[in-house]
């Protein structure tokens, strides 16, 4: 399970890189630009500002490969890095409404709302337009805390295992899987909701 | 029976191992609700996947290396203050054995400072003797501090116990 081990492509990389190959630097960089662009776009909603947080990140990369003792692996600590960018980005910004918890009043599901049998299933009109369900998904994101985004992008679209979010968002494991379990609740009901579907049990939410 | 919630997660997340996973498995053998609620997680990440690898393709890859190029070109080098924190960092963010050492070095060290700082007792600094040996679970760091007669003076045993699971 556990696979957050130096990748031994990564290594070399790495180690040609911080000798000066800038060719080394560059595949690098072609490896893994567009998954932390992907995060970064999940975490700040903006392609300009996801842009300038990838190009930051590359650039402290380059700048701390020295520091960078390997153990573990690069694209856990080049995520470390854009997860912290983005982060201070959508607090410099002002974009986000409340404040950085996980148990935010904002991100809170009613009652004791579990996770929900379905999504589009319960969706009467199940066959909806594809543009329809975009709109859902990119609206839920947005009214979800970065927090939440992060490790939604880490986990569901990365594949990063808890102890590599852990790493990577630069907490305990459980706080990663509460914050999991909290982003996943509160994005199926904002879907629900937006797709005209009532939770189970459940007033309607106060996004 | 219906399964927890996090247990559901994890299973999903494949953070089982394989006998709770599969006990999870007879669990969902016997309940549609639970079945239903594992689609409904597989659903999501189906949906922020697809949406994710679209705007990925949307990466402005070339001008962003030209950008990134430009700066490295500057040949701007981060401050020590910068580079020593992204190393004490990846120290801590490393495998849970780096802990110990490095709680135990910083120890010694605050213990060295205090007393090289405390004075007519500066001499006795000098004399600290540390071992520290790590066992299982466990690292145990002798401080021996003699008095200033040259005696064994006092003699302090600093155990560390392993970081909180955070590992599997």
């Amino acid at each position: 399970m556990q696979r957050d081990v130096p990748d031994r492509d990564d290594e070399d990389l790495v180690r040609r890189s911080r000798e000066g190959d800038h060719d080394a630097f560059r595949l690098l960089y072609e490896r893994y630009h567009r998954r932390a662009y992907s995060v970064a776009l999940g975490i700040v909603r903006n392609p300009d500002d996801a842009r300038e947080v990838v190009q930051e990140a590359f650039i402290k990369v380059h700048g701390y490969l020295g520091s960078f003792r390997g153990s573990s692996s690069f694209y856990t600590w080049l995520y470390r890095i854009v997860h912290n960018l983005g982060i201070d980005r959508t607090r410099r910004a002002k974009v986000q409404h409340v404040e950085y918890q996980d148990h935010l009043a904002r991100d809170e599901v009613p009652g004791d709302a579990a996770l929900l049998p379905s999504m589009l299933g319960m969706n009467p009109g199940a066959e909806m337009d594809r543009t329809e369900l975009r709109a859902c998904l990119e609206s839920s994101l947005e009214a979800l805390s970065p927090a939440h985004r992060a490790v939604l992008m880490l986990r569901e679209v990365e594949g990063l295992s808890y102890t590599e979010m852990a790493r990577s968002v630069g907490c305990a494991k459980g706080t990663i899987m509460s914050r999991l379990f909290h982003a996943r609740r509160r994005m199926q009901h904002l879907i629900l909701e937006c797709l005209g579907g009532q939770a189970p049990g459940g007033a309607k939410e106060t996004a | 029976m219906t399964l927890r919630d996090h247990e559901l997660m994890r299973y999903f997340d494949g953070d089982l191992d394989a006998s709770d996973a599969q006990r999870i498995e007879r669990g969902l053998a016997e309940s549609e609700p639970d079945r239903k609620r594992l689609a409904a997680l597989g659903e999501m990440r189906s949906l922020l996947r697809g949406t994710a690898q679209q705007a990925s393709t949307t990466a402005p890859s070339e001008a962003m290396w030209t950008t990134i190029r430009g700066e490295l070109a500057k040949g701007r080098r981060p401050s020590l203050g910068e580079r020593l924190s992204v190393a004490w960092s990846d120290l801590w963010a490393g495998p849970a054995r780096l802990w110990i050492p490095a709680t135990a070095t910083a120890a010694a060290l605050i213990l060295a400072f205090a007393l090289a700082r405390s004075g007519p007792r500066a001499a006795i600094a000098r004399d600290v003797v540390i071992e520290s040996v790590e066992t299982a679970g466990v690292t145990a760091t002798v401080f021996q501090i003699p008095d200033e007669a040259g005696g064994d003076g006092i003699a302090v045993l600093w155990i560390t116990p392993e970081s909180e699971g955070d590992e599997k």
